[in-house]
């Protein structure tokens, strides 16, 4: 990293020692600054902490100190020798939990560059997630991460306001860090801790031909990625099962537990457009992807340990394996758009995706101790899991322009597939599961403008679906959405938003019902333009219906999964501009989110927030911001937390 | 007795009605007529004159990237760009009224899209359009692409704030799962609505983005969920990350879209025998619900989006 920060203070540099002399003649306004940008710095300070830190880390995870919350710096380089213009941003950078960074450079006529990077932090240590001591009073998660992950992406275009642009990128993301998780053996669990280390890195490059009647893109590209964990423990653990099995307490004294799974896929792409006539669009893609694994586990672990489902104890066990797996994947889909009148469209497009994952295990190798029944041995060549699955989506719609202001849509999908899959392992099953997929889809939608101040649309699809892969598929299904906007003064307008879903599963041993509903209003208020005050709101009722049927294993009983979900969501902004002061006006901004939910995870979750902003100069603010960040669980009240926030700092111009 | 008169027909009354009120439009119309000479069609103005009245327009024009229209030539609206977009603009210069000019802001989807689509349809970024949402409902490129406006203030700037609050415009419910406690971090600026979603249309559903040519965008940050796993999890495969999570927003805290991770599972793991109307086999006796190891599926089949070397996702 230390080389594109080098970089990235050089080339500035660079572009300046290059500027020409004041006074000799640029091509660029004798008024334009070379640099422009501004900054925004400051300190955070937090109020101890009510409740739980965990908690507080996984949901807001701010910390205290000196941060740039904000740079954003614009360079154009009057000599126009290495770029016209850099731009270089940033925003949360002194420790914040996820800091980004963009640089563009861009030459007219020669290149454009881009560079992002991100780093964020990965923390998640909840103890209400699936940990089974939890009524027993243990607050320990067992599913605990704490990862640091960094994204990389560069993209280079040559001459991209040319005909024909090749283009070269670059992408890396990759993690690193610890967590717990459980080892499984026997009949129990042991809660370890476990390191994290994964990188995906991408290269591709391609051609793009930009004409006037058509384009073409093709373009090849190649990952490598890798992911390798570990979990290690030494001592007494007593797992998850604390009552004795036969007599006897099981218990985990060491483990040394490895997965390393390398690989790589090879990639192709090829997009066209084109308007072979004036009436005619029609556009494609063909998508094709290979990517492929190779795995070594290694595991030994010492303590007493129980086969499942058996009666024999041991005392340790080794195991060794290596896999591989492979997942050939196509995808490709077409369109046209047909313009016979000039008011009627007609739209047909068409996908395809298609792929299989084949995966078995090349060697495997366990030592058991002597006393126990476990299968030792060497196995090779075992038959390969293979899942298999086509997926094909055929619509058509005509839109008729019935009237300036009113369009009309109608339209039909059709969507069709089939999976199959095979797991010689899974003994419950030998023969391949198929499942098939096919459903008519009517598509109904409108668009009305009444007049320049009032936009309604309105959509609708629903089905009745003939087969689908799972319970909780879309079946029979409705969905419709209504957006409106209405500008109904100059400076005040109205957003209004209604979603429905409503899915059913009349089968009899499913009985899925399922309504989903989301109804929002937004008032935008700018009185004046906004010059003294501006107001946004917006207010959301969500509501989250579910009921279905599904079996108790303990007693292969049927019971019925309910879900509910109330929420009232909302969220303020209101701002207001003081007469100025030192050219500047000094500006006061309240408001704000909140979520409150009853129903099966009833929570509530606050974030109010003021800011103050005063002009030391024209070009800098002095600006003081609270916040308070509250979440309480009705059901969870370990995990709530409450805790006000203080920046103060100066936002300057350049 | 005497016959009724036949009446006319429908058709015929009506023309009958026209043709009684033609007289009194002709007359209206004919002195209007003979004072207005006939209307030309507008002709090019050049973009001298509209930053006459327009400077400020004008000049952040020019720091935009439709900018370079107005001196390169080979795209054939040298010196005339403004009108590129909004039309011949003689006759606005000589009224100066807005009625005059096209305003792509206040056309009908369809006619602005046409326009924006002359020079734009041949790029890669449109090879998605007619399969996405904003297409099927009459979003125009307008709506939330500004022309005038510099890139650096623009969604093209690819600032997270900038993107966030321009879908959140339309997408008012959407932007209010964010505001749940356990989310993606939008509302902080970690990331924006295009890092997941392609608003030009995608090959998959929802215009979600692809990563490695056409495996879901998902992967691009959770790259050890990718796989290709020796033991595949079938519905991660066959229906997405939304099979168990909801990506924007959920109450619980891995956004799952049950409150208990058990009730994800045995939403699916229900049937009796196999292959039932869905896929998805009922867990075996011994997994005993009323003992809380039982009940958090996922401590014990840890690796549940696909395992390299474990058929029932233990290690």
């Amino acid at each position: 990293m230390r080389r594109y920060w080098i970089a990235l203070v050089v080339l500035p540099l660079a572009a300046q020692q290059e500027a020409p002399p004041a006074g000799e003649a640029s091509p660029a306004p004798a008024a334009e600054q070379w640099i422009t940008g501004t900054f925004e710095a400051g300190e955070r300070f937090t109020s101890r902490l009510h409740g739980n830190l965990d908690a507080y880390r996984s949901v807001v995870n701010l910390g205290e100190g000196p941060k740039l919350f904000e740079g954003d710096v614009t360079i154009r380089n009057r000599s126009r020798k290495v770029f016209d213009r850099m731009t270089l941003r940033g925003s949360s950078w002194g420790g914040e939990p996820y800091s980004t960074t963009r640089v563009e450079l861009e030459r007219e006529g020669g290149y454009r560059l881009g560079v992002d990077y991100r780093n964020v932090a990965y923390f998640n240590a909840l103890p209400s997630f699936a940990n089974p001591l939890l009524e027993q009073g243990t607050l320990f998660s067992q599913r605990a991460f704490d990862i640091q992950r960094r994204m990389l992406d560069a993209t280079l275009e040559l001459r991209p306001a040319g005909r024909i642009i090749p283009y070269l990128a670059f992408s890396r993301d990759w993690g690193a860090g610890s967590g717990v998780t459980d080892f499984v053996t026997g009949s129990n669990e042991y809660a370890v801790r476990n390191d994290l280390s994964d990188r995906t890195t991408h290269f591709r490059g391609g051609l793009r031909f930009q004409l006037t009647r058509f384009h073409l893109t093709v373009e090849q590209g190649g990952a490598r990625f890798k992911d390798h964990q570990r979990a290690l423990h030494r001592g007494t653990h007593l797992g998850n099962r604390t009552a004795p099995l036969a007599g006897q307490r099981l218990f985990l004294s060491s483990l040394e537990q490895f997965w390393g799974a390398e690989g790589d896929s090879l990639y192709s792409k090829g997009l066209f457009t084109a308007n072979p006539v004036s009436w005619a669009d029609v556009y494609g893609q063909f998508l094709y992807s290979i990517p492929s694994s190779d795995i070594t586990y290694s595991q030994s672990n010492e303590g007493l340990f129980r086969e499942l489902g058996g009666l024999a104890f041991f005392t340790a066990q080794e195991r060794f394996l290596t896999a591989t797996s492979n997942q050939p994947h196509t995808s490709g889909s077409f369109g046209a758009e047909v313009r016979p009148h000039r008011r009627v469209r007609i739209r047909e497009s068409w996908i395809t995706d298609r792929f299989h994952v084949a995966g078995a295990l090349l060697s495997e190798r366990n030592l058991p101790p002597a006393d126990s029944s476990q299968t030792t041995g060497t196995l090779l060549g075992a038959a390969p899991e293979r899942l298999v699955l086509n997926y094909n989506r055929q619509e058509a719609s005509l839109l008729v322009d019935a009237a300036r202001w009113l369009t009309l849509r109608g339209g039909h999908r059709y969507v069709w597939g089939d999976a199959a899959f095979r797991s010689p392992t899974l003994r419950v099953s030998p023969e391949p599961r198929t499942g098939e997929l096919k459903m008519h889809v009517a598509l109904a939608g409108l668009a009305l403008r009444p007049s320049p101040a009032l936009s309604v649309t309105f959509d609708f699809e629903g089905s009745s679906a003939e087969r689908n892969y799972f319970r909780t598929g879309l079946q029979d299904y409705e969905r419709v959405r209504i957006r409106g906007r209405w500008q109904a003064l100059g400076s005040l307008a109205f957003a209004a938003n209604v979603s429905l879903l409503s899915n059913e599963n009349p089968a009899p041993d499913i009985r899925f019902d399922f309504l989903s509903r989301e109804n929002s209003l937004s008032v935008f208020w700018t009185p004046q333009g906004g010059k003294w005050l501006s107001l946004t709101g917006d207010y959301t009722r969500s509501t989250l219906r579910s009921n279905l049927l599904i079996r108790n294993p303990t007693d292969l009983g049927r019971e019925q999964s309910v879900y509910r979900e109330n929420a009232h969501i909302a969220t303020a902004v209101l701002e207001l501009n003081f007469p100025s002061v030192r050219q500047a006006a000094p500006r006061l901004s309240a408001g704000g989110s909140l979520f409150v939910s009853s129903g099966h995870r009833a929570s509530e979750y606050y974030r109010p927030l003021v800011r103050f902003s005063f002009p030391l100069h024209r070009k800098a603010h002095w600006f003081f911001e609270w916040s308070w960040y509250s979440l309480r669980e009705r059901f969870y009240l370990f995990e709530g937390f409450r805790t006000h926030h203080y920046l103060a700092g100066v936002r300057f111009a350049l | 007795m005497t016959a009724a008169p036949a009446r006319p027909r429908r058709g015929l009354r009506a023309g009958g009605r026209l043709q009684r009120l033609l007289p009194c439009w002709a007359l209206l119309a004919w002195p209007m007529a003979a004072q207005a000479p006939p209307k030309a069609a507008p002709q090019t103005v050049g973009s001298e004159i509209c930053q006459a009245c327009h400077e400020d327009i004008y000049k952040a024009f020019l720091g935009t990237p439709h900018g370079r229209l107005e001196k390169d030539a080979r795209r054939g609206w040298q010196g005339k760009a403004c009108e590129s977009c909004h039309g011949p603009g003689s006759a606005h210069a000589e009224s100066g009224s807005a009625a005059d000019i096209r305003n792509p802001l206040k056309i009908a989807p369809a006619e602005s899209d046409r326009m924006c689509l002359g020079c734009h349809l041949n790029q890669p970024t449109q090879v998605g359009r007619i399969q996405g949402g904003h297409a099927r409902g009459q979003v125009a490129c307008v709506q939330c692409h500004s022309v005038h406006k510099p890139r650096q203030e623009t969604v093209t700037s690819a600032k997270a704030g900038l993107v966030n609050k321009s879908c959140a415009g339309c997408h008012a419910s959407n932007w209010a799962e964010f505001q749940k406690p356990h989310r993606h971090r939008l509302p902080e600026g970690a990331m924006s609505c295009v890092d997941c979603h392609n608003p030009h249309g995608s090959l998959l559903s929802r215009s979600l983005q692809q990563v490695s040519s056409n495996e879901p965008g998902c992967l691009k940050c959770h790259g050890d969920k990718r796989g290709p796993f020796t033991f595949e999890h079938a519905s991660v495969r066959v229906e997405g990350c939304t099979a168990c999570h909801q990506p924007h927003g959920s109450a619980n805290s891995r956004m799952l879209t049950r409150h208990e991770v058990r009730f994800v599972c045995l939403e699916c793991h229900s049937n009796l025998p196999l292959p039932a109307a869905a896929a998805g086999g009922v867990p075996p006796a011994f997994h005993d619900l009323r003992s809380p190891r039982f009940r958090n599926c996922t401590t014990c089949h840890i690796k549940i989006h696909g395992s390299y070397v474990d058929r029932a996702f233990l290690r």
